[in-house]
């Protein structure tokens, strides 16, 4: 039977200086678990990893004990030279005696004993070590666009256009259905042609888990039906909300006749739009910056949508007298500043506030507000149009529970990086395109998903392969009473409920390897494969002594 | 609340068997679950009854309790959508333990009416068996309202012997000279209709008469529990405390909430040591007790299960050295309960604190000193 090799490392002086390691080797070699016990300078180094390789080759271990650093520094380091010498990598231990005990302890009498019984432990559970093989798994490279409106329909045309496979899910009750804001039809109607494009809409996501490579989502359509979608990559474009003008009573929108917002005729192109007053329409108030204070932030697309609608009215009925009411004008860059000109060319009046109220007048409404001045003034018009702001809807933070994602003060969606990835997000393979990551105008929402189309197909050649977790968890069925704890206890929906059975099942790709399931499972029947019950028995056993 | 009072004539048990013969016959139910007394007289099984006919057989409040009614019922195996509608006949302490099972999908609630009986408590069953008519007159003579010696001490220190922290549907309460019936769910209250047992009548009494009977309860509680709380103190008060145990792991066996298929302590695989560690570990410490996993046995139960104890006090009942492990779990599933402000069995939908996380709980344990 191949024996257990212990190699202790002397760390240069780190290590030799601070435990007395002849008597660790000693009282190990009395204990008789080992075959034998060799000590070495520098086992990380070319000299020592050839040693070790050679030696583990030579003596034929089944299972091998490296006494040294913190195993995140070298776990791998060793695990490579096992696997050079044809050890599973899975056979070693490491113990970690230099942070945990050179470098803690200075009592080198303590520090030893201390080392003594850390190697002790690590022989001890070594001996229940179980080879672990590595899985690997093709990446998926499919994409899962979430949100049907200009930004998820570009992502997805453009994904799909450079002939990879990718899943349009428009949201119910997101406003980012496919034509719910926006977006061109004709473009919908493109990728609903595409045979590489499955375009679902009305659905409700449930549940998105997995990583780069390899996401599940759950999703239950507009049928009912619940249905799971596999992919690589999960482009979120789950749009916003406008603000709501409704709670504010100087606005009058909701209860004075002839009170309409911008959103309310953004698709109402052709002829006059409807605007809340049966009385015949003359003169009418934009009022810009709605929402503003309240949201605490310049949504930055109302300016320009104010005075699109503004221009349209103008264009189906030249005779209304239209007024613009701001606070400040949002007009970045060369294009919109010239829309700004030609608008107050078309006749549109321009007239900047420092308060403004909205109030009934007769059979009409007066637009009451204070100049900027500091003069109090009053305008009678027909009907008033509210350019309200954009604020984040209500499923960003159920996304950004399920895929780890981080939220601003706001509630958008934070980039990884705003200058370095500012489509990426702290989860990789994950990406954030539109205004769920904050108002955009509809030209950066273009470019938006352009980008994270890019980074998709660059990021996930089809082809690409991905290894598994090897020290995951496993359900024995001959013991598993279906309770369902371990269920609960997954951070990563990698366990669940097979009903038929009445066990639970884990998913291999899915699990992390935390052993929360196996923690939670009384029975024993959820473990860890590398800490099993009975590796962590030996283990604690040996460090209480 | 109102209830139903219904006449004691003949005693209790009585009673509650016409009580559960109307039950059966509304048709709402399709068998009763229900103690009854084995053929030597000597003890009591659970039966599982179709004919109303032969509730007679019946004792629906038994002066022992040999096998947990959660432990019965779990043994059922659980099916759902199972359209046989079954009423089970329980101590509350039964009820409470059939809840936390049905959390851990070992007891199919939906298929189940549970109804309680205010519990004067139970003798431990060692003791009945050796002299059963002697018992049954103390029994007879506690359910009058007086006598009150030989009880097991889990029963003595039991506050949740009525319905205050027990979900059934129907609870039946005891009264002088008689019973109140009321339904604590819409399920309890349909079949308590279709029976013609619904009721309108005042039973303020009652719930004063419980109040007061708690307060008793409660003291002889705290006694017991500052008593456990000295003997475990110390580094060996809990060593000393399970001292007597044989590792005959009765005590896991007729547990109602240890529900695991197999025990990791009666497993193949089960974290024994070998005879070399057992060497190795006597040199250091000059000896070594063995078998050494008595404690872990003990400690591992407690971990498992401290959360759902109902200290319905089955585990000392069934111990042959009288180890004071009711006792112990009862202690100390009182302290983690109070930790999670969770009380098992009382809520049906108060999920268990395992199966949740709170954020406070991380900032709770840190200001504790527990992340230094």
């Amino acid at each position: 039977m191949p024996g257990i090799g212990l190699y202790l490392c002397e760390c240069g002086p780190n290590i030799a200086d601070s435990i007395d390691l002849d008597l660790v080797a000693a009282e190990v070699e009395k204990d008789g678990k080992v075959a034998r016990v060799e000590r070495f300078k520098l086992l990380c180094s070319e000299d020592g990893k050839k040693f070790l390789a050679e030696s583990i080759k030579e003596h034929g271990y089944g299972h091998v004990v490296v006494a040294a650093c913190s195993p995140k520094q070298h776990q791998t380091t060793f695990e490579e030279v096992a696997a050079g010498v044809g050890l599973n990598p899975h056979m070693i231990q490491m113990v970690n005696i230099r942070e945990q005990c050179a470098w803690m302890t200075p009592d080198k009498e303590e520090a030893t004993g201390k080392a003594l019984r850390l190697v002790r432990a690590a022989v001890s559970r070594v001996r229940y070590h179980r080879a672990l093989e590595q899985k690997e798994i093709e990446c998926n490279p499919d994409v899962v666009v979430i949100g049907g409106g200009t930004a998820g329909v570009e992502a997805a045309r453009r994904i799909a256009h450079e002939g990879r496979k990718v899943h349009l899910l428009g949201v119910a009750g997101l406003g980012s259905e496919p034509g719910a804001d926006d977006a061109p039809a004709e473009r919908v109607e493109e990728l609903k042609q595409d045979p590489l494009a499955e375009v679902h809409e009305g659905c409700t996501v449930q549940d998105l888990l997995g990583f780069f490579g390899s996401f599940i989502a759950r999703v239950k359509t507009r049928e009912e039906e619940e249905i799971e979608i596999r992919a690589g990559s999960v482009v979120l474009a789950t749009g916003a909300k406008p603000f709501d003008p409704a709670g504010f009573p100087g606005y009058g929108y909701g209860m004075l006749a002839g009170v309409t917002t911008v959103g309310e005729h953004a698709r109402a192109e052709d002829g006059a739009p409807a605007l809340g007053t049966d009385r015949p329409v003359k003169s009418v108030a934009v009022i810009h910056c709605v929402g503003r204070e309240k949201l605490g932030y310049c949504s930055g697309t109302c300016c320009m949508e104010a005075m699109g609608f503004a221009r349209r009215l103008k264009q189906s009925s030249p005779e209304t007298e239209v007024t613009e009411f701001f606070r400040d004008l949002c007009l970045p860059g060369i294009g919109d500043d010239g829309f700004h000109r030609e608008t107050e060319e078309l006749g549109v009046h321009f007239v900047r506030f420092r308060d403004v109220e909205v109030a009934q007048d007769g059979d009409g409404l007066a637009v009451r507000y204070q100049a900027e001045d500091g003069s109090s003034d009053s305008l009678a018009v027909d009907a008033v149009v509210l350019a309200v702001g954009v604020k984040a809807g209500p499923s960003n933070a159920d996304f950004a529970g399920m895929l780890n994602l981080g939220l601003d003060e706001h509630g958008f969606f934070q980039s990884e990086h705003p200058v370095l990835n500012p489509v990426g997000t702290v989860t990789e393979g994950v990406f954030t395109i539109g205004s769920c990551r904050g108002p955009a105008s509809t030209s950066d929402v273009l470019i938006q998903a352009g980008a994270a189309a890019g980074k998709v197909l660059s990021a996930l050649v089809p082809g690409r392969r991905m290894k598994l977790e090897t020290r995951t968890s496993e359900v024995a069925d001959k013991l598993c009473t279906g309770c369902g704890l371990c269920v609960a206890a997954c951070a990563y929906g990698a366990v669940t409920r097979d009903d038929a059975r009445r066990v639970a099942v884990v998913n291999e790709v899915l699990c992390r390897g935390c052993g929360n399931c196996a923690a939670a499972c009384p029975s024993g029947a959820a473990q860890h494969r590398q800490f099993t019950a009975r590796q962590l028995d030996q283990e604690v056993t040996q460090v209480l002594g | 609340m109102k209830g139903r009072r219904i006449p004691v004539e003949d005693g209790a048990n009585s009673a509650l068997r016409s009580l559960l013969g109307s039950l059966l016959e509304s048709g709402k139910v399709d068998a009763v679950m229900a103690p009854s007394r084995i053929p030597s007289g000597e003890s009591f099984a659970w039966l599982l009854i179709r004919d109303p006919e032969l509730l007679g057989k019946t004792t629906p409040l038994p002066p022992v309790m040999p096998v947990q009614g959660a432990r019965a019922l779990s043994s059922l195996g659980y099916e759902a959508g199972n359209p046989l509608k079954m009423l089970c006949v329980l101590r509350p302490c039964e009820a409470r333990a059939t809840i936390e099972l049905a959390k851990r999908n070992q007891v199919e609630p939906d298929n189940l009416v549970l109804l309680t009986i205010d519990c004067p408590g139970a003798f431990p069953t060692l003791d009945y068996t050796r002299s059963a008519d002697g018992f049954d007159r103390k029994f007879e003579e506690a359910l009058r309202g007086s006598g009150q010696e030989g009880w097991r001490p889990d029963c003595l220190a039991c506050t949740a012997f009525s319905d205050r922290e027990v979900a059934p549907d129907i609870h039946v309460g005891r009264v002088k000279g008689e019973l109140v019936v009321l339904a604590r769910t819409d399920r309890g209250r349909e079949v308590l209709e279709a029976a013609q047992l619904a009721g309108d009548d005042d039973i303020s009494d009652w719930r004063a008469a419980v109040d007061k009977e708690t307060g008793v309860r409660k003291e002889a509680k705290d006694r017991a529990f500052r008593e456990m709380d000295e003997r475990t103190d110390g580094a060996d008060g809990l060593d000393k405390l399970l001292a007597d145990c044989i590792n005959c792991h009765n005590c896991m066996r007729v547990c109602p909430i240890c529900y695991c298929r197999q025990c990791l302590f009666d497993s193949a695989d089960a974290v024994r040591i070998r005879a070399e560690d057992y060497l190795a570990r006597a040199k250091h410490r000059g000896e070594i007790r063995f078998p050494g996993e008595m404690m872990k046995f003990h400690l591992g139960r407690m971990y498992h299960m401290a959360l759902s104890c109902v200290a319905c006090g089955a585990c000392e009942d069934a111990c042959p050295m009288d180890v004071p492990v009711s006792r112990l779990f009862a202690f100390v599933g009182d302290r983690v309960q109070a930790d999670f402000g969770y009380v098992p069995g009382r809520d049906r939908e108060e999920p268990m604190p395992m199966t949740t996380f709170e954020e406070n709980e991380l900032h709770a344990f840190e200001d504790a000193g527990g992340a230094e």
